[in-house]
């Protein structure tokens, strides 16, 4: 049948009036499908931010989350090595890690001799290559941070720990300035400052101190952090809480090589709680980052909201496109019904034109968000996200969400299917007589 | 099939009446004719007698206030709207005072248009259009739009259009009036030829009295009413 073809000829016969529809279309819908690769960008890299600060997951000693943050040291886990081993030996879990890892918390106060200052501090006791795989982390092929110009100040030092390097330890731009630590600009490892950390041991009695040298500064995400945290190597941090004793650390970490195998390993963890092979608990990248899930809800929100917006605006502009066209069609209308077109008939025949105005204005919309989205991710656009301290590269993934192109594309047909209707009822059920006199 | 002694179109004591505001008005008062099959039958009478009236209730697109309209036997008052419309592309064709073609379809596909809503295949329908635009004399036009055509032309067209389904009925309601004096004459000589060849029955309505002389059979309507002439 010439259906469609029929339908083509049609739209075109007001030409200016059906481009005036097709652009409207276009532009909402690239518009939408630009925010839309910028959303999902929001979405990985936030799962990426919380990702490289937490990792997928974290196992605890029952009651640390509860009571922990006052007292880290009682609740270390002694033979964390040995779960480590079970973990990766694991026949669910096993094949599902990408690293498993121990941290241990230390708080206590930091001081420096040389500047006769001293502060309360955090520190994150970790091995030094496993936190440096966790920082580096970027499953999605993300724009790096540490690659942007603009970043270079943070990156430049290098790792943060190194395990060559058992006492040097990394603070926090804030934190040294709190200190009045400065470093060397190229110093030798002999010019770096000396600090102390001090810390109040689980089993009570005299603090234990620890000497060590800062290695690097590095802007924290927080400033709260920047002020407090300081990253020390494993050892160095245990021998701190336990001296003379075995690494303890108060968390597991966990990595997997694809975040979408959680609830499996979330669902195995709770099965060896449950038979009595690991007496820990655990929590989530997402239990662990509340924030990076509400800010990703806001944006979700935000799409959903320009979406419903967009869509009924759209939905009166092709009404309205198609009504002028009913309009302007009455008498041809009746002559066609005379000749024997159901009404069913004169309903596909419109809703066809809408479809096509629709299927013009996403294919349209495609290729504008296609288009443009390269232009922004070349173009190198640098903005501070919230919650964090360094530049990130404005990226808006399009080609890289098929499922968002799908989706807006369908939504364009809908929405033309939705403005067409009611033109194409009206245009249906006209009596023929009264079209015919027109 | 209708005997061939049943006349194709029987309309018994028709009576329509339009709401008009508050009022009505009685367009057809009482109606009692028969068209036989075959046949060229004239409507004639003075403007708003009730000529386009009779007309859409014997061509199904309309319903008589009271009274029957039957075509090949069947009264259709009590049809859903769908088998309306089947029975209006099988058995009638309508020609239009202002022509009504599709004006983004070229002659010819105007043509076709009713084969195609009726699922002959496409070459078929080409092909049958192709030749009813020759038949009714379009020559080297077949391909240019309605827009592109003059009226004389346009109304060849609407006639290969309703004629090409081959219906028992061909209605036409003034086709001439827009058309000036010599061309309407060649139309009206043209739906005579194409009634010989197809042995439709032409029902047309018009104003002008000397193609009113030339048709078999003859109905004058004035005020609602059959008269005589
Ligand atoms: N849909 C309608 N609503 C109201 N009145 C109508 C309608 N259709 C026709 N009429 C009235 O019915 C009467 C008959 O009209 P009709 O169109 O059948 O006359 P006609 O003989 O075809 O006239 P003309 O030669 O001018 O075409 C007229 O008075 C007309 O005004
Ligand atoms: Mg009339």
């Amino acid at each position: 049948m010439m259906f469609w073809e029929l339908a083509l000829r049609n739209v075109l016969r007001n030409k200016r009036r059906s481009l005036a529809t097709v652009l409207a279309i276009a532009l909402s819908c690239g518009g939408l499908m630009l925010f839309g690769g910028y959303v999902v960008w929001a979405h990985l890299a936030s799962e990426t931010h919380a990702t490289t600060m937490t990792g997928h997951l974290q196992l605890f000693k029952e009651g640390y989350r509860l009571k922990g943050a006052g007292n880290p040291a009682a609740f270390a886990i002694e033979n964390f090595e040995g779960i480590q081993r079970q973990l990766r030996g694991d026949e669910v879990i096993g094949p599902l890690l990408e690293m498993v890892t121990g941290q241990l918390l230390v708080q206590g106060m930091i001081s420096s001799a040389d500047r006769q200052t001293s502060t309360a501090f955090v520190g994150i006791g970790a091995v030094p290559e496993d936190l440096e795989r966790l920082t580096q982390w970027n499953p999605h092929g993300l724009a790096d941070v540490r690659d942007l110009a603009a970043n270079a100040a943070l990156f430049a030092a290098g790792p943060e720990l190194a395990s060559g390097d058992p006492d040097g330890i990394s603070l926090g731009v804030g934190l040294a300035r709190i200190l009045d630590i400065r470093m060397q600009p190229h110093g030798a490892a002999e010019d770096r400052p000396t600090v102390e950390l001090i810390s109040q041991p689980p089993s009570g009695g005299m603090a234990n101190m620890v000497s060590a040298s800062v290695r690097k500064l590095s802007t924290r995400p927080l400033e709260e952090l920047d002020n407090r945290l300081v990253f020390v190597p494993l050892p160095l941090a245990s021998s701190l809480l336990f001296p003379g004793e075995e690494p303890r650390a108060t968390s597991i970490l966990i990595l997997l090589k694809d975040l979408r195998s959680l609830p499996l390993v979330e669902a195995r963890l709770a099965e060896l709680v449950r038979d009595g092979k690991l007496a820990l608990e655990w929590r989530n990248c997402w239990d662990l980052n509340p924030n990076n899930v509400r800010s990703v809800r806001m944006m979700d929100m935000f799409f959903l909201f320009a979406f419903c917006i967009i869509s009924v605006v759209l939905v009166f502009t092709i009404y309205n496109t198609m009504m002028m066209s009913v309009m302007e069609r009455v008498r041809e209308i009746g002559a066609v019904r005379a000749m024997g077109l159901t009404r069913g008939d004169i309903i596909r025949m419109f809703t066809a034109e809408g479809l096509l105005l629709g299927f013009a204005g996403g294919v349209l919309g495609l290729l504008l968000a296609i288009g443009i989205s390269g232009i922004i991710n070349r173009a190198e656009i640098l903005y501070i996200p919230p919650m964090v301290t360094m530049y990130a590269k404005l990226q808006i993934l399009v080609t890289e969400a098929p499922a968002i192109m799908a989706a807006s594309f369908a939504g364009c047909l809908l929405v033309a299917l939705l403005g067409a209707f009611l033109p194409a009822r009206r245009a249906s059920r006209m009596q023929i007589v009264d079209a015919l006199r027109m | 099939m209708p005997g061939i002694s049943q006349p194709l179109v029987q309309v018994i004591e028709v009576h329509k009446t339009y709401p008009l505001g508050h009022r009505s008005v009685e367009a057809l008062r009482g109606v009692t004719l028969e068209m036989p099959q075959g046949g060229f039958v004239v409507l004639q009478g003075p403007s708003g007698s009730g000529k386009t009236t009779l007309l859409n209730l014997v061509g199904a697109i309309d319903h008589p206030t009271s009274g029957r309209v039957l075509v090949e036997g069947r009264d259709m008052a009590a049809w859903p709207d769908d088998a309306l419309s089947h029975f209006r592309a099988k058995t009638l064709g309508f020609i239009f005072q202002n022509f009504n073609l599709i004006p983004v379809l070229s002659a010819v596909e105007n043509i076709e248009y009713p084969l195609l809503l009726q699922r002959v295949p496409r070459a078929e329908a080409r092909a049958r259009a192709l030749e009813m635009a020759e038949g009714v004399g379009l020559g080297d036009s077949s391909d240019q739009r309605p827009g592109e055509l003059s009226g004389g032309q346009c109304q060849r067209v609407a006639i290969g259009r309703a004629l090409v389904t081959h219906p028992a009925l061909v209605i036409a309601d003034e086709p001439t009036a827009n058309l000036d004096a010599a061309t309407g004459r060649t139309i009206i000589d043209l739906m005579h030829r194409m009634r010989d060849c197809t042995g439709a029955t032409f029902v047309i309505s018009t104003h002008d009295p000397e193609i009113a002389s030339m048709a078999e059979a003859r109905f004058t309507l004035r005020d609602g009413r059959l008269v005589e002439p």
